[in-house]
């Protein structure tokens, strides 16, 4: 699986983004502290295949999935 | 008008220009008209003189000068022999950065640098004279030099002399981890059960080299580390910014960040749209907005895979003009810095703009290849083969000179301080102004300092 952030709707609390993100397939990294935004989101580390990452695109509350790259260090 | 500090020399044949010129040293109206004048032909918008300009007649073309005795006669008092008829004028003046693309292709007029000057001190080193036209140093590298060098390069003392080295600025490391025993690590960030805890990596590791290259110009400089590279992705950066935030919300610290890493590759845009080297709303990238919009400067390095001499962790995707700066690195509002060596040659692995987010990227160029954390005598020992490298030194060069100019003024914004040390860097390169090898020019401490705080002027 690999590493993702999905960005989620901030009316929802952190425990229910967290059920219903692992009720889709994606597992919430619980190492990783949610990340809020100003504009109205917040960022949550899960684990996921492609697919289910794909999946999770569509669903209303959540408002973006982007990867988790590996960077180096310059 | 925010521009770049230009000579324009334009052609002007004129017999009585020794009068001219005096008319315009005593009438600024004088000198507004003949600039007027010589600027007809290309019309003067975008272009704002110099307070108390008087533009300066030429007579020897540009690539002969004139032989022994030949202007001795012309210039004497007591000669019947007429000065000789100007071929150019030249004319100081700031233009917009549109213009001076438009001004570069115009057949009549000559753009040359006009840096600005620092007033030479005692220095600790003999500098090399470097080319400055630039030149590319690539494997075998150039020999690494002392500290002492790069500090009388930069002009360090300029600050230094004044009581600014850096104090009460804390420049905040976000890396693999610094070692708190060779550095002042002051605080940080990392969860409680991290394995990695602010302070606590090895001397040899990356952050510690960060953390001696910003001790430079900021040698009294304190640091917060942010050992995120354990985990090297952006949700691991996108951490270590957010606690940037929380921390500046408690006391105002960091005052600045240091960011020395990035991607080694260029994936496929059709294929990976919101990869964060293509997508510029990726979390990361709206988070290191939100830090720079919070006050606090983020430096990052360029990257290691310009065309000449790549690392080998580049993937041939990413490699060169056009694809080697991108995602964070790569934004409008963050400061990105390429890598000369102490001869101002473009380090051969150092990327190459434009980039792929802001397409003016490098915005400057500071020095690599120095004995600060690595080589003989240094933290973490070596000999002469060992020495810091890579954008990654480079940045944190120019980070620190950042800090020590914000210890002289701690109210400097982003984009003011972004501005200073863009406009204040030594032009470099083929071109003037912006290019994509060097982007504005190389960092120089003593000319913003100067800018910053203009002295007395010596004639009045």
């Amino acid at each position: 699986m690999k590493s993702w952030l999905v960005t989620v709707d901030k009316t929802i609390t952190d425990a229910e983004a967290f059920r219903r993100l692992s009720a889709a397939g994606a597992e919430p990294d619980t190492d990783a502290d949610v990340i809020p935004f100003d504009d109205a989101e917040r960022a949550i580390t899960v684990f996921a295949t492609a697919s289910v990452a794909a999946s999770l695109s569509d669903v209303s509350w959540v408002c973006g999935v982007f990867p988790n790259s590996e960077m180096q260090p310059y | 008008m925010a521009g770049v500090q230009v000579l324009l020399e334009v052609p002007a044949e004129r017999e009585n220009s020794l009068e001219m010129f005096g008319a315009a040293t005593t009438s600024s109206a004088e000198a507004e008209r003949q600039a007027s004048d010589f600027l007809s032909g290309i019309g003067g918008l975008g272009i704002e003189f110099d307070d108390g300009f008087a533009p300066v007649p030429m007579y020897a073309a540009e690539d002969t000068p004139p032989g022994p005795g030949e202007f001795l006669e012309a210039f004497s008092p007591r000669t019947a022999v007429a000065p000789p008829t100007s071929r150019t004028f030249i004319l100081p003046a700031e233009v917009t950065r549109t213009r001076l693309d438009e001004l570069q292709g115009t057949a009549d007029v000559t753009v040359w640098p006009n840096s600005q000057i620092t007033l030479l001190g005692p220095m600790r080193s003999t500098i090399e004279v470097a080319d400055s036209r630039g030149g590319v140093d690539c494997r075998p590298f150039r020999p690494a030099v002392e500290l002492d060098v790069l500090r009388d390069l930069l002009g360090v003392d300029a600050l230094w002399n004044s009581g600014f080295r850096g104090q009460n600025i804390i420049v905040g490391i976000l890396d693999e981890g610094v070692d708190g025993n060779a550095y002042p690590v002051v605080g940080g960030f990392a969860r409680p059960d991290a394995a990695l805890q602010p302070g606590a990596a090895s001397v040899s590791s990356h952050g510690s080299m960060c953390a001696a290259d910003v001790m430079v110009a900021a040698p009294f400089s304190r640091l917060y580390d942010y050992p995120f590279l354990g985990i090297p992705r952006s949700g691991g950066a996108l951490q270590m910014f957010q606690a940037v935030l929380n921390q500046r919300n408690v006391d105002g610290t960091p005052h600045l960040t240091n960011n020395s890493y990035g991607f080694t590759g260029v994936p496929d845009v059709a294929s990976f749209p919101n990869h964060e080297i293509h997508n510029p709303n990726h979390p990361l990238h709206r988070k290191v907005r939100e830090v720079v919009a919070a006050g606090v400067p983020c430096f990052f390095a360029a990257g290691n895979c310009g065309q000449n001499c790549p690392s080998g962790d580049c993937h041939p995707s990413g490699i060169g003009p056009g694809i080697s700066i991108h995602a964070s690195n790569s934004l409008a509002e963050v400061i990105t810095v390429a890598a000369v060596n102490s001869r101002h040659e473009r380090i051969g692995y150092s990327s190459q703009g434009p980039g792929m987010f802001e397409q003016q990227k490098p915005d400057v160029a500071s020095y690599s290849h120095f004995f600060g954390n690595f080589g003989p005598g240094r933290p973490a020992g070596g000999t002469t083969d060992d020495f810091d490298n890579g954008t990654s030194a480079a940045t944190p060069v120019a980070a620190g000179v950042a800090a020590a100019l914000m210890s002289a003024n701690p109210a400097l914004t982003p984009a003011q301080l972004k501005d200073l040390m863009i406009n204040t860097s030594a032009d470099v390169g083929p071109v003037v102004g912006w290019d994509p090898d060097h982007g504005h020019g190389i960092v120089n401490a003593a000319a913003a300092f100067m800018a910053m705080n203009p002295g007395p002027r010596l004639v009045s």
